[in-house]
C-alpha cells in the first residue's frame, strides 16, 4: 500500500506540475504581450477580438480534454485497468472548468460581436450540451454508486462524439469567424503568433490541471481501498 | 343723360374687370414659372389630383427617410460603442482567471482533505496492526 501510496502522489508532489505551471505562468505573460500589443485589432471587433485568443484556445483545450476522457473511458471499458479510469475522471473535470470558460469567455463575445448575451445559435447550443454531459459525467460520479465509473466512462465517450459536431458546425451559424473551419488558416498571420502562443500556454496549464487531477483522483482511489482494509480490520463501521 | 351714363359706366366697369383678370392671369403665369412646386400643385389641381393627400405621402416619406436614417446612425454609434468598449475584455479575462483560481482551490483543498484521511486511516490501521 505504502508503494501505490507514493506513486498515487507522485505527480502532485514531483517537479511535473510545478514546472509546468511556471512555464504556463510565461506562456501566460508571452500572450497577454503578443496579444494586446504585437497582433494588430481586428477591423470589425476591434479591442473586443482580444478575447478570441483565449476563448479559442480554451476551446481547444475543452475538445482536447473530452478527448482524452473518451479515449481513456473507452480504453477503461474496454480493458477494466483502473488508471484509464483515472485520467478520463480527471480530464473529465478539467474539461468542465475549461468548458465553464468557453461559455462565459464566449458570452462576452457574443456581446461584443452580437449585442446579445446568448443566442440560441446551433454551436452555442451544442457547446452547452456538451459541458451539461460533462457535468452529468462528475455528478455520476459522485452519485451513481459501483457501476458510475462504467456509466461515466460511457457518457464521456457521448461527450467525445459531440466534438466534431461543434467543431465542423462552422460555417452553418452565425458565429464571429464564422466561414471557415481552420480558424488558425484564415487568421491574419500577424494574429496568428498570439494565436499558436496562447494555444501551447493552455495546452500546458491543460497538463498540469490534469495532473493534479489525476493525483486527486489517486488519493481518492488510495482512499476507498484503505478504508476497505480499515472495515474488514473492524476498524471503522 | 342717364340712359347715357349707365351704359358708359358698365362699359368701363367691364374694362377693367377685364384688364384685372389679365393682371392676375400675368401675376399666376409668373409665379407658376418661377415655382416648379407650385406648378406642379397647380397641374395636379387641375387633373383632379388630391394635392393634400399627395403632401401628407410625400411628408410621411421624408419622416420615414428621417427615422431610418437616424436607426442606421444609432445602430452604428451602439456598435462602436460596443466594439471600443473594453469591459467585455475586461470581464472575460478575469471570469477566465476566477474559474482557473477556483479550480485551483478546489483542487488543493481536495487534496489537502484527501492526504489527511489517508494519514488518519494508516495511523488507524497501524494502530490496530500493531495491537
Amino acid at each position: 500500500m505504502s508503494s501505490a501510496s507514493s506513486a498515487s502522489s507522485a505527480p502532485s508532489r514531483g517537479l511535473a506540475v510545478p514546472i509546468l505551471c511556471a512555464v504556463a505562468a510565461i506562456g501566460f505573460v508571452v500572450s497577454l504581450w503578443l496579444a494586446f500589443v504585437v497582433a494588430p485589432p481586428a477591423l470589425d471587433l476591434f479591442f473586443n477580438q482580444k478575447i478570441f485568443y483565449f476563448h479559442v484556445a480554451h476551446a481547444f483545450m475543452l475538445f482536447t480534454a473530452v478527448g482524452v476522457a473518451g479515449v481513456c473511458g473507452i480504453l477503461y471499458l474496454k480493458t477494466r485497468k483502473p488508471h484509464w479510469d483515472d485520467i478520463s475522471s480527471a480530464a473529465t473535470e478539467v474539461a468542465v472548468a475549461f468548458g465553464a470558460v468557453v461559455l462565459i469567455t464566449g458570452s462576452f463575445w457574443a456581446r461584443a460581436a452580437w449585442d446579445k448575451w446568448w443566442n440560441w445559435e446551433p454551436r452555442l447550443t451544442m457547446s452547452l450540451l456538451l459541458w451539461l454531459v460533462l457535468v452529468g459525467c462528475v455528478l455520476i460520479r459522485r452519485f451513481a454508486g459501483p457501476s458510475a465509473d462504467r456509466i461515466a466512462a460511457g457518457m464521456a465517450l457521448f461527450g467525445m462524439v459531440g466534438v466534431p459536431f461543434i467543431y465542423f458546425m462552422v460555417g452553418q451559424d452565425q458565429h464571429p469567424n464564422s466561414g471557415a473551419n481552420g480558424v488558425a488558416a484564415t487568421l491574419d498571420p500577424a494574429m496568428r503568433g498570439a494565436f499558436w502562443c496562447a494555444v501551447g500556454t493552455f495546452l500546458v496549464w491543460f497538463v498540469a490541471l490534469l495532473l493534479m487531477r489525476l493525483g486527486d483522483t489517486r488519493a481518492e482511489r488510495e482512499v476507498r481501498e484503505l478504508r476497505e482494509r480499515a472495515l474488514d480490520l473492524g476498524v471503522i463501521e | 343723360m342717364r340712359l347715357l351714363i349707365l351704359p358708359v359706366l358698365a362699359l368701363v366697369l367691364c374694362l377693367g374687370r377685364a384688364n384685372a383678370d389679365t393682371s392676375i392671369h400675368d401675376q399666376c403665369v409668373d409665379a407658376v414659372s418661377k415655382d416648379p412646386q407650385l406648378a406642379r400643385e397647380v397641374g395636379d389641381a387641375a387633373l383632379g389630383v388630391d394635392v393634400a393627400a399627395k403632401k401628407r405621402q410625400q411628408m410621411d416619406a421624408e419622416a420615414g427617410q428621417r427615422r431610418a436614417d437616424q436607426d442606421a446612425a444609432q445602430r452604428e454609434q451602439t456598435a462602436r460603442q460596443i466594439a471600443l468598449d473594453d469591459r467585455q475584455v475586461i470581464l472575460a479575462y478575469a471570469a477566465m482567471w476566477v474559474i482557473a483560481a477556483l479550480f485551483v482551490v478546489f483542487l488543493w483543498r481536495k487534496q489537502q482533505a484527501l492526504k489527511a484521511e489517508i494519514v488518519g486511516l494508516r495511523r488507524e490501521l497501524e494502530d490496530v496492526a500493531k495491537k
